[in-house]
């Protein structure tokens, strides 16, 4: 992999099965490439972790590296026809009966709608009269506010709030749910807008999640049952005692991994990056094990903060995780989310009372 | 008349059975889930009131010859003990067995099929064959015999078809592939790379083994031309077996002219194989005749053999190319295979004019 030699334990490298595993996530990669490493090999980027290492760590951040479960982009698009079909069996439909009559929505918008049409042939994703454009409920929301403040509120606004109201179900679709907290928020926003505009309609709220895992299955409001295509339990996830756990090949490893997690996050260039600072306060913790001590292994498009930063932590000079993340949000200013609900729901009396009149 | 595949729940599919005689068709064995199905479904008859001399049940018992294996006759014996007893339990319940060697001739299997309907004559009954853990020589065996018998003038009145396919909780850990032979078609019975098609599509399964993947790429290459497409299982609840079976086909998948499908469920894994044999058969209209081949490779759950036997049987009543279903002989048995009973699928095989 590199000239530097890394003096690396052959014993605990045939007993952990790494060779295997990275020759498996090599090609995984050069087929189906990790985007934001922008076209450095996998090889090389581990080196380039492990180098930059305290030399004790260098075996369990191989461990690590080695049970990254990698999911590229087109296994997760892929889900979206058993997606369909699997809600649509739930629901007693059909698969074209649930798409015309549903809402869709996105948790964090960043083209699933497309892609669950695309993937499920659905002709016609632009048709007006067919799906709204109204694709978050922060959307939703703003409609509605802009329906309610404005003195001479557009046709359109009224059009795409009705057609989204008259739908009998609101697909929320999301990629990971791995903690569950944006899941859980849009749910109990759209839980709150629905009552509020009952007389439009009452739309039946259906969460459908690629990936999901046992702590968002804790997290979730109850009575909302999500659909997924992949389960990540116990077995998948770093955290110290976890006896569940079947991803490396003894106990020494899985503690000396959260030794390893817990060195990195005591690091003051992570404790104090600027990049992670809203993530950091969000998470309420030093996100050794990732975003609301997640631990889990698991490397999306974007790899998630809910994974072990070990993997995705990358700042020039100081460690360069394998699968370095875009930061989603960089920024402290606080979610308007919640605001534009209540908002919303406020004014629900005056739209309701403007679309009656628009009748 | 064309076969088309529909998901049923086992619950609904008792719900069937509650107004019309069932014959049952199983081919139990040592793996526990190849009762699993017979044990649940004796119970669901008996708190559904069924009455036992509705339910014609029969048994494929497989008698190890060249490749027994005492401790799994052990087991065999021991499952089969146990479903006796219960069956026991239900006085007047109809059963029959047939004992067949491992290098079986189908004309057992196919006489002992087209007896069936007549196990309630002229009264119209329920099918359903529990696919499990019938190999899958015996399986194309049967998917014949009941081509025959939904042939006939009026056998969709007559004879509603089911299939059950029993998931085990957990595959075993070791197998040690042995005695591997070649790719050869369950139709023609003759080795894949002597098809005279020039042209060949083909649609491949891979198991949990993996070798059956490289000898069907390696033979399906020796043709002037080929596209392979690889369907490769996702479990949603059960990630470590697909990883266990990415990594055993990880030279298939490495292959830059593979294309490789996820899927995420039986249903999901029948609606994208129907999908692409459908694009392909479109896409290769106008070829000449026999100089194409669409080609199935089952080698993961029993159930693809069925789909795929019931796919391209409509395929070759339209007229269309070649089609085939490629078989790796092989004895792999020096482990349990799978271990404990999981979920049950239940299918339609819905016939349309």
């Amino acid at each position: 992999m590199t000239d530097k030699s890394l003096e690396l334990d052959p014993g605990f490298i045939d007993a952990e099965d790494i060779v295997a595993k990275l020759h498996f996530l090599e090609h995984m990669e050069s087929r189906w490439p990790y985007g934001p490493a922008k076209g450095f090999p996998l090889a090389t980027r581990v080196t380039r972790s492990l180098t930059s290492l305290p030399r004790e760590f260098s075996e369990f951040a191989l461990a690590v590296f080695a049970n990254v479960v990698y999911l590229p982009g087109t296994l997760l698009r892929e889900s979206w026809s058993f997606l369909a079909e699997k809600t649509a069996q739930r629901q007693d439909t059909s698969v074209h009966d649930l798409i015309e009559n549903c809402h869709l929505l996105e948790v964090d918008p960043s083209g699933l709608i497309r892609d669950f049409l695309h993937e499920n042939r659905v002709e016609g994703r632009l048709d007006t009269d067919r799906f709204s454009r109204l694709q978050s409920i922060e959307e939703l929301a703003r409609c509605l506010l802009l329906l309610a403040e404005s003195d001479s509120p557009k046709g359109s606004e009224a059009r795409e709030i009705r057609l989204a109201f008259s739908k009998r179900y609101w697909l929320v679709l999301t990629d990971n749910v791995l903690s569950g907290t944006s899941l859980e928020s849009d749910l109990t926003r759209c839980q709150r807008l629905i009552p509020a505009y009952a007389d439009l309609g009452t739309p039946t709220l259906i969460p459908v999640a690629q990936v999901f895992t046992s702590t968002a299955a804790e997290y979730l409001p109850e009575g909302l049952e999500v659909t997924f295509a992949l389960y990540f339990d116990e077995q998948f996830r770093v955290a110290p005692d976890n006896e569940e756990c079947t991803l490396f090949g003894g106990k020494e490893t899985l503690e000396g991994i959260v030794r390893l997690s817990r060195w990195l996050a005591s690091q003051e260039s992570f404790a104090k990056d600027e990049l992670l600072l809203p993530t950091l306060a969000k998470s309420g913790d030093d996100m050794a094990l990732g975003f609301k001590a997640g631990g889990w292994t698991i490397v999306t498009p974007n790899c998630p903060t809910n994974s072990l930063p070990i993997l995705w932590y990358a700042r020039a000079g100081v460690y360069e995780g394998p699968f370095p993340r875009i930061m989603s949000r960089t920024s402290q200013a606080r979610g308007v989310g919640e605001e534009l609900t209540d908002a919303a729901v406020d004014a629900a009396p005056q739209v309701l009372a403007r679309l009656g009149g628009a009748d | 008349m064309r076969a088309r595949f529909e998901v049923i729940g086992v619950e609904e599919l008792v719900d069937l059975c509650v107004n019309r005689p069932t014959v049952l068709l199983a081919a139990p064995n040592y793996e526990e889930r190849s009762v699993g199905f017979l044990e649940w479904f004796l119970d669901a008859c008996s708190s559904h009131s069924i009455d036992p001399s509705r339910v014609f049940t029969q048994l494929l018992w497989p008698q190890g010859t060249s490749t027994r294996v005492e401790l799994l006759e052990q087991l065999k014996v021991t499952h089969f003990g146990r479903l006796k007893g219960q069956l026991e339990r239900y006085p007047g319940w109809r059963r029959n067995v047939i004992a067949y060697p491992n290098d079986f001739n189908n004309r057992e299997v196919l006489n002992a099929l087209s007896q069936l309907p007549e196990c309630f004559p002229g009264e119209p009954h329920n099918l359903v064959v529990d696919i499990s853990c019938m190999p899958k020589r015996v399986l194309f065996s049967v998917c014949e015999g009941i081509q025959r018998i939904v042939s006939s003038a009026d056998a969709p009145q007559q004879t509603s078809v089911f299939f059950v396919y029993t998931s085990p909780k957990k595959y075993a850990a070791l197998r040690y592939a042995q005695n591997v032979g070649q790719v050869t078609g369950l139709f023609s019975g003759c080795p894949i790379h002597q098809s005279r098609s020039e042209h060949v599509s083909a649609f491949v399964f891979p198991s949990l083994q993996g070798y059956e993947g490289k000898l069907l790429y390696d033979g399906v290459r020796a043709h002037v031309s080929s596209s392979v497409t690889a369907f490769i299982s996702v479990s949603g609840s059960d990630y470590h077996t697909s990883l266990a079976t990415m990594r055993a086909n990880q030279f298939l998948m490495e292959q830059r002219d593979v294309d490789v499908v996820y899927y995420f469920s039986l249903k999901d894994g029948l609606n994208k194989l129907e999908r692409r044999i459908e694009d392909e058969a479109r896409r290769t209209t106008g070829l000449e005749e026999h100089s194409r081949m669409i080609l199935v490779a089952p080698f993961g759950p029993k159930v693809f053999v069925v789909a795929a036997y019931f796919m391209l049987q409509n395929m070759q009543t339209d007229g269309t190319p070649d089609t085939e279903i490629a078989h790796v002989g092989g004895f792999q048995y020096l482990s349990l295979y799978s271990l404990g009973v999981s979920d049950f699928s239940g299918f339609r095989l819905s016939l349309q004019d």
